[in-house]
C-alpha cells in the first residue's frame, strides 16, 4: 500500500477514527490490526517475515531477561545472555544479509571470476531494513539492561510493525516508542491539525519538490555522456530530491504517528545547515545515526581488540594520535556498515567508507584545525567562518551524493570530472530532459522554477526553525482564516504544481 | 457556538476546495471524445463489443462491421487500456445489454508491463456514470493509485492552463452537447464513425513506443483480469474472441522471433480456455487490400493510418464475425 494511494489516506482516516472511537484501553489492539493489515497488504510471505522477527526478537528478549533472575553465577548467565542474543542478532541480520546481500555477492563472484551465475529471486520484504534494526536495537538494550523486556507478544508485535514507521523509519527505541503506542489518547483537535500540516508538508516535499526535481536528476545521471555539461545541476538536483524525498516521507509519518497521539523520533534536523560531515550525520537520518552509534560505534570502540590496538597505536603514534585513532577507526567501521546498509552496491560501499574517512581525517586534523585557527586569527564564532563551514559541508555531501546516486564507481568519477571541466547550462533546455504531457522546454522552465521556489519556501521554514523560532507553534497562534488558507494552498499545490509519482517512482527508503 | 464553529470552519474549508476542484476538473479536463464512446456504450444496446488498446482504437470500424454483419457493433478500445479497464468496460455495457460477441484487442506490451496512470482510459473512469460497476472500478483500480487521480482528475491536464479557455469553449459548445463527431476531425481525420482515423504521418516512423513481449515480466494483474473477463463472458453467454492486428512488415522482420515467441505464448494460453485467437502477424497471414507497409503505419507499434482500418474490418468480419 503506497503512502501516496488513496487507499492509504482512507486506511489512515479509518484507523484514526476508529483509534477515538473505541474504548481506549483498546487502542493498542486496533493499531496492532490496522498495522498488520497493512503490512498484510504487500503479501503474506512479506509478512511470515516480519512475524519471524517479532517472535524470535520477543523469544530473546524474554530469554534474555529472565536468565538474569534464573542464573545466579553473573559469569553464567552473562555467557548464556551473550548466547541468547549472538543466536537472535545471528538469525535476523542472517535473513537481512541473505535476502538483500546474495545477489550483491552472486555478482561480484560472477565479475571476478569471469563466471555467469544465475541471480537468485529473492523476496525482499517491505521495510525490511528498518524492522530488523529496531528489534534488534530492542534486544541489545535488554542485553546491556537498558530496557526492560516486554512479556506481551502482541504489544510487542505493535512496536516491530506500527504502519506509519515501518517503511522508511524512523527507527524506533522500546524505551520511548513502547511506551506511547501502549498508553491511551484522547482527541486532541489542536494536535490533529499540527498533524495534517506535518503530513500535508511533507506531501509538498515529496510530490512537488522531489517529484520535480528528479525528472532532471534522472536525465542528468542516466545519460551522463549526453548531458555531460550538467553534472553539477543533476548532483544538486539530487541533494534537493533526496532531502524532500525523505524528509518529506519522514514528516508524512510522523504527522500520522501524532494522529494516534504518539511522536515518533525527529529524522531530520535541517541537514544542510551542518557546518561538518559529523554533524550532518547529526542531522541526516538521526535515527539511522544514533543507533549506529549505540550499537555498532560504542561496542566496537570498547572491544578488546580495539583496546589493544589502543595501546599499540599510542605506542606508535604518540599520546594524541593514539587516543584519536581508535575513534577514527570505529568511525570508518560505522560508515562502512552505513553504507552496506544503502545498499547491494560496490558504490554504497565508496560512499560510506568516503563519509568514514572524512570524519576520521577530521577527527586526526583537529589539533592542526586548531592551531591553523589561532595562526591565521580566525575566530570559530564568526558569521563568515560558519558559512564557510556550512558551504565547506554541503560541498563534501554533494561529492558523496555522486556515489550514491550515478549508476556505479566509474560513472561518479567520471561525472565528477565532467563537474570540474566541462559545463554547459544550456543543456538543460535540449530536448529529452522532458516532462510529463507537456513536453519541451516551455514545461522544463515551469518546473525548474516550482523546484527553485519549492527550495525557497523550504529555505525560509528551515532558517526560521534553525533559528528556534517553530513553525507548528507560529501556526498554532494563527486566526482560521490563515490556517484555511495554508491547507487549502498545501492541498491544492499537490496536483497544481506536483509530478505524477508513477513517473517519479516511490519514496526512496520504502525500497529499504 | 463554539462548536458550531468547530463544524463549520472544516465544512466551509471543504466546500471551497469541492468547488474549486469542480471547476479545475470543467476547465482543464479537455473534451474528449472518449465521452461520446461511453455514452454510446451505456445508452444503447449492441450486439459487437471491441475492447482493447488504441492499436484496435485506429484499426477497427464499428460502422464497416455493422455494414458487414447488419448488426450493431461499438469499438471501446483507447490507448492505455489494460485488461482491468476492458473488463469494467464490459460490464458497464452489460449494465444496458448483453452483447452476442466481444472482440478483444491483444497488444503483448500491455501484458507485461505496469499499468500507467495517464491515457485514455483515465478518462473512461471519469465519463462513465455512476454505478456499481464504477464504484468497482474504482476499489480496483484508481483505489490504489496516487490519490491526487481520484480526487482531483485535473492533475493529469494541468500542463493544458494555457488552453483553458478553449476547453470551456469546447465543452459548452453544441456539437459536444449532442456529442457530434465532427467536433474531433479536422480535413477528413479523427474521430468518425466509431473509431479513430489516424492522420498518415510521413518520413521516419517512431520505434521508441514499441514494447516487444518479454515473459518474464508478465503483469500478473493483466491476465487476472482477462481471466475474469472470460470467465464473465461465459457467465452472461458471450462469445470471446481474441485479436491481435498487425503491425508493419518491417517490424515483424526485425523483431519476427520476439513476435513469434508472444504467439506461442498467448496461442497456448488462450486454446487453454478455449478462447479463438486470430493473430494477424502470423506468418502467411492475408488481409485483402491492407497494405503491411510501415508507409500506411503511424510509427513501429503498429497504429494504422487512415484507410487501413476499413480492410481490415471487412477482413475480420469474414473471419470471425
Amino acid at each position: 500500500m503506497s503512502l501516496i494511494s488513496m487507499e492509504f489516506l482512507v486506511f489512515v482516516v479509518l484507523a484514526a477514527a476508529g483509534y477515538y472511537l473505541i474504548p481506549r484501553k483498546y487502542q493498542w489492539m486496533w493499531l496492532l490490526g490496522f498495522s498488520y493489515v497493512y503490512y498484510l497488504s504487500g503479501g503474506i510471505r512479506a509478512a511470515c517475515f516480519l512475524a519471524f522477527t517479532t517472535v524470535t526478537s520477543w523469544l530473546a528478549g524474554i530469554g534474555v531477561e529472565s536468565v538474569s533472575g534464573r542464573i545466579s553465577d553473573r559469569k553464567k548467565a552473562g555467557r548464556k545472555k551473550k548466547q541468547i542474543t549472538a543466536c537472535a542478532l545471528i538469525l535476523n541480520f542472517g535473513i537481512l544479509g541473505v535476502l538483500k546481500y546474495t545477489n550483491f555477492a552472486i555478482g561480484t563472484v560472477s565479475h571476478l571470476t569471469g563466471a555467469d551465475f544465475d541471480m537468485m529471486q529473492l523476496l525482499l520484504p517491505l521495510g525490511i531494513s528498518f524492522y530488523t534494526f529496531q528489534s534488534m536495537g530492542y534486544i541489545l538494550d535488554i542485553y546491556w539492561g537498558r530496557t526492560k523486556a516486554e512479556h506481551n507478544l502482541f504489544r510487542f508485535a505493535l512496536f516491530v510493525s506500527f504502519f506509519p514507521q515501518i517503511l522508511q523509519g524512523p527507527i524506533g527505541r522500546f524505551s520511548t516508542l513502547g511506551s506511547q503506542l501502549y498508553e491511551s489518547h484522547s482527541f486532541d483537535r489542536s494536535r490533529t491539525e499540527q498533524a495534517v500540516l506535518r503530513i500535508l508538508w511533507g506531501y509538498f516535499k515529496k510530490m512537488v519538490i522531489a517529484d520535480n526535481a528528479v525528472i532532471f536528476v534522472n536525465a542528468i545521471f542516466d545519460h551522463p555522456d549526453i548531458y555531460d555539461g550538467l553534472g553539477i545541476i543533476g548532483v544538486l538536483g539530487y541533494s534537493i530530491q533526496l532531502y524532500c524525498d525523505f524528509s518529506g516521507g519522514m514528516d508524512v509519518v510522523i504527522g500520522i504517528g501524532e494522529l494516534f497521539g504518539i511522536k515518533l523520533d525527529e529524522n531530520f534536523r535541517r541537514p544542510y545547515f551542518a557546518v561538518s560531515i559529523t554533524d550532518f550525520w547529526h542531522r541526516w537520518h538521526i535515527t539511522l545515526g544514533t543507533w549506529m552509534k549505540d550499537y555498532v560505534f560504542y561496542p566496537v570502540s570498547l572491544s578488546g581488540w580495539m583496546k589493544s590496538f589502543s595501546g599499540f597505536a599510542r605506542k606508535t603514534c604518540g599520546k594524541q594520535n593514539g587516543r584519536t585513532l581508535p575513534i577514527c577507526l570505529a568511525n570508518i567501521i560505522v560508515f562502512l556498515v552505513v553504507g552496506i546498509w544503502h545498499g547491494a552496491a560496490w558504490k554504497f560501499i565508496i560512499y560510506g567508507l568516503y563519509n568514514g574517512l572524512i570524519i576520521a581525517f577530521s577527527g586526526l586534523m583537529a589539533p592542526s584545525y586548531r592551531k591553523w585557527k589561532k595562526a591565521f586569527h580566525i575566530s570559530g564564532d564568526s558569521r563568515g567562518f560558519h558559512l564557510f563551514q556550512i558551504a565547506r559541508t554541503f560541498l563534501l555531501v554533494n561529492i558523496s551524493w555522486f556515489f550514491d546516486r550515478a549508476e556505479d564507481v566509474p560513472t561518479a568519477l567520471l561525472m565528477m570530472k565532467n563537474t570540474l571541466t566541462h559545463f554547459d547550462l544550456h543543456q538543460i533546455l535540449e530536448p529529452g530532459i522532458e516532462i510529463g504531457e507537456a513536453s519541451g522546454t516551455t514545461y522544463t522552465l515551469i518546473a525548474i522554477g516550482v523546484v527553485l521556489c519549492g527550495c525557497l519556501l523550504v529555505f525560509a521554514v528551515s532558517l526560521m526553525e534553525e533559528q528556534g523560532r517553530k513553525l507548528s507553534e507560529i501556526f498554532e497562534r494563527q486566526n482560521w482564516l490563515v490556517k484555511s488558507a495554508v491547507y487549502l494552498c498545501l492541498i491544492l499545490a499537490l496536483p497544481a504544481l506536483g509530478q505524477p509519482s508513477g513517473e517519479a517512482g516511490g519514496f526512496i527508503y520504502a525500497q529499504f | 457556538m463554539r462548536s458550531f464553529r468547530k463544524i463549520a470552519i472544516p465544512a466551509a474549508v471543504i466546500l471551497l476546495l469541492t468547488v474549486v476542484n469542480l471547476g479545475l476538473n470543467y476547465a482543464l479536463i479537455p473534451a474528449s471524445y472518449v465521452n461520446f464512446m461511453i455514452y454510446e456504450g451505456v445508452s444503447q444496446a449492441h450486439d459487437t463489443v471491441f475492447l482493447g488498446t488504441s492499436h484496435g482504437l485506429n484499426g477497427i470500424s464499428p460502422r464497416i462491421v455493422e455494414e458487414q454483419t447488419g448488426e450493431k457493433a461499438i469499438n471501446l478500445c483507447m490507448g492505455g487500456e489494460y485488461p482491468r479497464d476492458a473488463y469494467y468496460l464490459l460490464k458497464m455495457v452489460c449494465e444496458k445489454s448483453i452483447p452476442k460477441t466481444v472482440v478483444y484487442e491483444l497488444d503483448f506490451g500491455y501484458w507485461c508491463t505496469p499499468e500507467g496512470q495517464r491515457g485514455d482510459f483515465n478518462r473512461a473512469y471519469y465519463e462513465m456514470p455512476w454505478s456499481f460497476t464504477k464504484a468497482e472500478y474504482f476499489l480496483n483500480k484508481e483505489w490504489k493509485l496516487d490519490f491526487r487521480a481520484a480526487l482531483f482528475p485535473w492533475f493529469y491536464y494541468r500542463g493544458q492552463f494555457r488552453d483553458m479557455k478553449e476547453i470551456i469553449a469546447r465543452k459548452r459548445s453544441p456539437e459536444y452537447r449532442n456529442r457530434e463527431e465532427s467536433l474531433f476531425q479536422w480535413d477528413g481525420y479523427g474521430y468518425m464513425d466509431g473509431f479513430m482515423r489516424n492522420r498518415p504521418i510521413p518520413g521516419e516512423k517512431p520505434e521508441k513506443n514499441l514494447v516487444l513481449w518479454d515473459e518474464k515480466e508478465k503483469n500478473e494483474d493483466s491476465f487476472r483480469y482477462f481471466e475474469k473477463m472470460a470467465a464473465f463472458c461465459e457467465k452472461m453467454g458471450i462469445r470471446l474472441v481474441v485479436l491481435t492486428t498487425p503491425v508493419p512488415g518491417e517490424v515483424l522482420d526485425k523483431y519476427g522471433e520476439n513476435f513469434q515467441e508472444a504467439d506461442n505464448f498467448f496461442t497456448e494460453y488462450l486454446g487453454k480456455m478455449g478462447i479463438d485467437y486470430w493473430n494477424y502477424n502470423r506468418p502467411g497471414t492475408e488481409i485483402e487490400n491492407f497494405d503491411d507497409s510501415l508507409n500506411a503505419f503511424t510509427d513501429y507499434e503498429g497504429h494504422m493510418s487512415a484507410g487501413q482500418a476499413e480492410a481490415f474490418s471487412v477482413q475480420l468480419v469474414e473471419d470471425f464475425l
